[in-house]
């Protein structure tokens, strides 16, 4: 079976990379006081006939599920890696926090590779305090238009 | 003022043209893409609280069906248009975001983005510059402008230099060979509002 896209990000100085269950990959800025900013890649293998905006609809249907006090701040589209891209930023509460947490998500789709019945959905995903967005929005917005496939 | 992506506009004008505004972030033609544009546009603004707002509302209608409107490129676009009395500013912040706001004094706006405060109602003859002498008017830092100013029956389209300096522009004309013509920028003000 065809493995996910390797993919290269730009990140500040500073950051560091690790790994994590259920992701390609977690990047972490060790200076962040209060929580532990990161930003995360992740892919999964959807149906060829599952596009950009069934993945839009479905991840805000699992958010607004998933977060307390879910809302969402801004959606625009964009183009990553040459792909068509979903950029949602949202914040919710997260219980022992007194501060919501915002979060951008940005989702696109691996360029076809000749796979007929699935293709790969990548999800870039940062998430820092809401006291702290005027700081992290724009790196996270600046790392996610970076992203590309090697 | 209320920021928008060009999506979101394009969404709300539901197809019709709206001075100033520039494409889709994404190809039209890719029924993917338009769909993801459309969807992204109406979460958006739902959640936004702004469909169906009624100061969307009343931004949108001197742009929608305007009974004048001017646009204008300097970097970035501008656009004003008038419908009965009211009038709405468009500007474009980055390659797909702007503000739509309320203006009152449409001039005013345009002298202020274009640099046109000044008194000098001057007009010069048209010259048929060398090729030195048109290098020398485009070197940094001057910038070429243009503007529409449109009406129904009357449409004018202007290009001209501004040298950076304040002083008068050098207004271009169509034509082979291109001729400037030294303009002040009062001149140039009125012709435009």
């Amino acid at each position: 079976m065809p493995a996910f896209a390797a993919f290269e990000i730009d990140l500040p100085d500073g950051w560091a990379a690790d790994g994590a269950p259920d992701c390609l990959g977690i990047f972490i800025d060790p200076a962040a006081s209060g929580f532990r900013v990161n930003l995360l890649v992740g892919a999964d293998r959807v149906g060829a006939g599952f596009d950009l905006e069934d993945a839009a609809a479905a991840t805000l249907e699992h958010c607004r599920a998933n977060f307390a006090e879910f809302r969402i701040e801004q959606e625009k589209v964009t183009e990553i890696a040459g792909q068509p891209a979903a950029l949602r930023f949202q914040s919710f509460a997260v219980e022992g926090l007194d501060d919501r947490l915002l979060q951008l998500q940005a989702l696109l789709i691996a360029p076809p590779d000749g796979r007929e019945r699935t293709k790969d959905l990548f999800h870039i995903d940062g998430t820092c305090l809401d006291a702290d967005k005027e700081r992290y929005a724009p790196v996270f917005l600046a790392a996610a238009e970076s992203f590309r496939f090697v | 003022m209320i920021a928008f992506t060009a999506e979101e506009l394009h969404f709300l004008a539901g197809g019709a043209p709206i001075p100033g505004l520039g494409p889709l972030p994404l190809d039209a033609d890719d029924e993917g893409a338009l769909r993801l544009m459309r969807g992204t546009a109406e979460r958006s603004l739902t959640a936004r609280g702004l469909l169906g707002a009624r100061e969307v509302t009343a931004l949108f209608e001197p742009l929608i069906d305007p009974d004048w409107f001017a646009t204008a490129k300097r970097g970035t676009a501008r656009a004003w248009a008038r419908r009965q009395g009211r009038a709405t500013e468009l500007a474009q912040m980055g390659p797909t975001d702007y503000t739509l706001s309320e203006v009152t004094d449409i001039r005013a706006r345009i002298a202020d983005f274009l640099d046109l405060h000044s008194d000098d109602d001057s007009r010069g003859l048209p010259v048929t510059p060398d090729e030195q002498r048109m290098q020398a008017l485009l070197a940094p830092p001057a910038q070429v402008i243009e503007a529409t100013r449109a009406a129904p029956g009357d449409i004018v389209t202007l290009q001209w230099i501004d040298p950076g300096d304040g002083g008068p522009v050098w207004l271009l004309s169509d034509g082979d060979p291109v001729q400037v013509s030294r303009t002040g920028r009062a001149t140039l003000l009125a012709t435009l509002s």
